[in-house]
């Protein structure tokens, strides 16, 4: 299952948004016991090239791929609700 | 040339945007490295416009864009601007590059968020094709994700000082809605761009009709007045009252017929090649005959010529005319005559112009009728048409179209109270026929009201119809009074009478004259022939009696001699 599960956050260098979404994926995957290695940071103003070829056009933002299943998030992640559901239906079986 | 509205202008850097008249209301096109808001209803024209600006300046100018498509998919509006003839593929990806950017979905909002990732991406794209335009369409649906106040603003200054900073000449569109929360939007973004336009599409009286206004336009004086536009085969066309497009041919000279010989006549040679004219008149009294003639007489001179007919069908007009000696078939045969039927109630006056202008460089017509020109006043028009007519006869000059149009007028009002139009002041020549009631009677007058730069006549003739045409009756007044019908037909029948009258007595004369020389000349004869007889008798008279004499002398002198000389 872990294999299979693929997390980018996409986010905005320093930008207050940005920050936070930062620290509430952090702080979900410790609490979910997300595998650290299984997320990839990208910081737009680092790779703008691949902020538009996986066309992320606001920030921050999350893609969660699960199989075939692709799901975005966008927001600084405050509503913890909306990203729990996602990671639920990426893995039905969270360890 | 200097103009008028050319003073005031200036200062501000503008970039056009090849829409024609939109540029000539901003004072030359968008300002420069600013942003321009553009804001409207669903189907205003909004993407059009900013779709037709982005491609004149990659075309045209050379100036890269960057279309950012917040609503409509890349693919459709590629789609869409192959309809009005621009080749994107063509300028893609070096000229123009679209950004695919609507909102999927599957998207899941947690919390707030920024353009940050957005603008990274235009970033790079900026400065890969050096673009110089950026567009970015339907701004409201990533606003509309946005929860509070402070937030929206937060991001659109974000958003003007990003391009602000890349001197970027800037599009957004902002699609116009019933919400007061959207309303608030609204004025904030109208705060803080430097340029703002107002699109509107609205119904009146059942006829739709766009229109655009320059809200404000920050450091450069514009067009204040909302103009109509028309999204038309190659973009939009916005109309203003004066085109500066084109310089205006040289004033012509030279005549044309106008079908009525009567009427040329009273024209001094017929109308001015390029000239405008009007014909007024009620319900029924020939005007379209009049249209038809000089449109046949257009055709016989080899000239390509456009007749639009409102509400009539061609097959009827071409019938109606035929009954009256106009027969217009021929020339529609042999292409010279392009008939054109349309149907005044279906789309504003700012459609049927650009259709009739269509129309006209597509036949390279040289001549154009237009029955009736008041059409365009139907209901829902009013307010527009004599704009558009007044751009219909200014459009005809420059292209050195000799134009005729009539016009119907209410029979409760006067000619001279003008037309519904109050289109005879650009006029050049104004023609008003009219029903005279007289005597029982009810007659066809022609008058000229005016033709500009031709001497006319001032009378009113009386027009007649057959089979064989149209023809203007000779003059016959009474008591300073132009006859008409009947008490026309009588003064000619009474002068026919006349005339036959003193013919007969002329000839009498003559012949009697003619005996009367004719009796002298052989009284002379006779009398010239008496003369040499008495002459003849006198002069043998005349040699007898010296005959005699000469034979007397002989004798007295044998006498003597035989007398022995004593005598």
């Amino acid at each position: 299952m872990a294999e299979a599960l693929s997390i980018t956050l996409y986010y905005a260098g320093r930008s207050l948004n940005s920050a936070r979404a930062l620290k509430q994926l952090e702080r979900i995957g410790l609490e979910h016991g997300l595998d650290p290695d299984a997320v990839e940071y990208v910081d737009v103003f680092d790779q703008p090239q691949r902020a538009l070829d996986d066309r992320v056009m606001l920030t921050p933002a999350l893609r969660i791929a699960f199989g075939d299943e692709t799901s975005w998030l966008f927001g600084d992640l405050s509503d913890t609700r909306a990203l729990l559901d996602v990671l639920k239906r990426a893995s039905p079986d969270p360890a | 040339m200097n103009e008028l509205s050319d003073f005031g202008r200036g200062g501000i850097e503008k970039q056009p945007t090849g829409i024609q008249g939109f540029d000539e209301m901003l004072g030359g096109g968008l300002p420069a490295a600013r942003t321009t808001l553009v804001a409207g209803g669903p189907g205003a024209g909004k993407t059009v416009l900013t779709l037709q600006a982005l491609v004149y300046g990659a075309r045209e100018l050379g100036e890269p864009g960057i279309f950012v498509a917040f609503e409509e998919t890349a693919a459709r509006l590629q789609a869409n601007a192959a309809g009005f003839g621009w080749n994107l593929p063509e300028l893609q990806d070096q000229h123009l590059f679209f950004l695919d950017a609507q909102p999927q979905p599957e998207w899941v909002q947690s919390g707030q968020f920024d353009l940050d990732g957005l603008l990274a991406g235009l970033d790079q794209r900026v400065k890969e094709m050096g673009a110089r335009r950026i567009a970015f369409d339907a701004i409201d649906v990533v606003l509309a994700l946005m929860d509070d106040r402070r937030a929206i603003q937060q991001q659109v200054h974000l958003l003007h000082n990003w391009l602000a900073e890349r001197q970027l000449t800037a599009l957004l569109t902002y699609k116009l809605g019933a919400s007061s929360r959207l309303a608030a939007q609204l004025e904030f973004l109208e705060f803080m761009v430097d340029c703002s336009v107002k699109l509107s599409h609205d119904p009146i009286d059942g006829v739709a009709h766009r229109s655009l206004r320059v809200v404000k336009c920050r450091g450069t004086a514009f067009e204040e007045n909302p103009a109509p536009f028309v999204i038309g085969r190659s973009g939009l066309h916005v109309a203003l009252s004066r085109g500066h497009e084109s310089p205006s041919p040289p004033v012509s000279t030279e005549r044309v017929s106008s079908g009525v010989d009567g009427l040329d006549e009273m024209l001094e040679g017929g109308y001015f090649r390029g000239a405008g004219i009007l014909i007024t008149g009620a319900p029924g009294t020939a005007k379209t005959t009049l249209g038809g003639a000089f449109a046949r007489a257009a055709c016989e001179r080899g000239e390509q010529t456009l007749f639009v007919s409102f509400d009539s069908r061609v097959e009827e007009l071409v019938r109606n005319l035929k009954s009256v000696g106009i027969d217009l078939q021929p020339a529609v045969d042999e292409g010279l005559l392009e008939m054109v039927t349309a149907r005044s109630v279906s789309g504003s006056a700012e459609s049927h112009l650009m259709g009739i202008q269509h129309a006209t460089l597509e036949h390279e017509a040289r001549c154009l009728v237009i029955d009736p020109v008041s059409a365009l006043a139907k209901e829902g028009n009013q307010r527009f048409a004599h704009s558009v007519v007044e751009r219909l006869i200014d459009w005809a000059k420059n292209q050195g179209l000799t134009l005729v149009c009539s016009s119907l007028i209410d029979r409760s009002r006067t000619a001279l109270e003008g037309t519904p139009l109050q289109v005879s002041t650009i006029a050049d020549t104004w023609i008003h026929v009219e029903y005279h009631e007289h005597a029982g009677e009810r007659n066809r007058g022609l008058s000229i009201i005016k033709s500009r730069g031709t001497g006319h006549s001032n009378q009113v003739r009386e027009m007649l119809l057959d089979d064989e045409g149209i023809r203007l009756a000779d003059v016959y007044t009474a008591g300073g009074e132009v006859l008409m019908g009947a008490m026309r037909y009588e003064k000619e029948r009474e002068q026919q009478a006349r005339d036959a009258r003193r013919k007969k007595d002329l000839e009498r004369r003559r012949l009697e004259l003619d005996w009367e020389t004719a009796a002298l000349e052989a009284r002379l004869e006779a009398v010239s022939r008496e003369l040499k007889a008495k002459k003849a008798e006198q002069r043998q008279l005349l040699e007898t009696e010296e005959e005699q004499a000469g034979k007397a002398e002989e004798t007295s002198k044998q006498v003597r001699k035989m007398r022995g000389g004593d005598g």
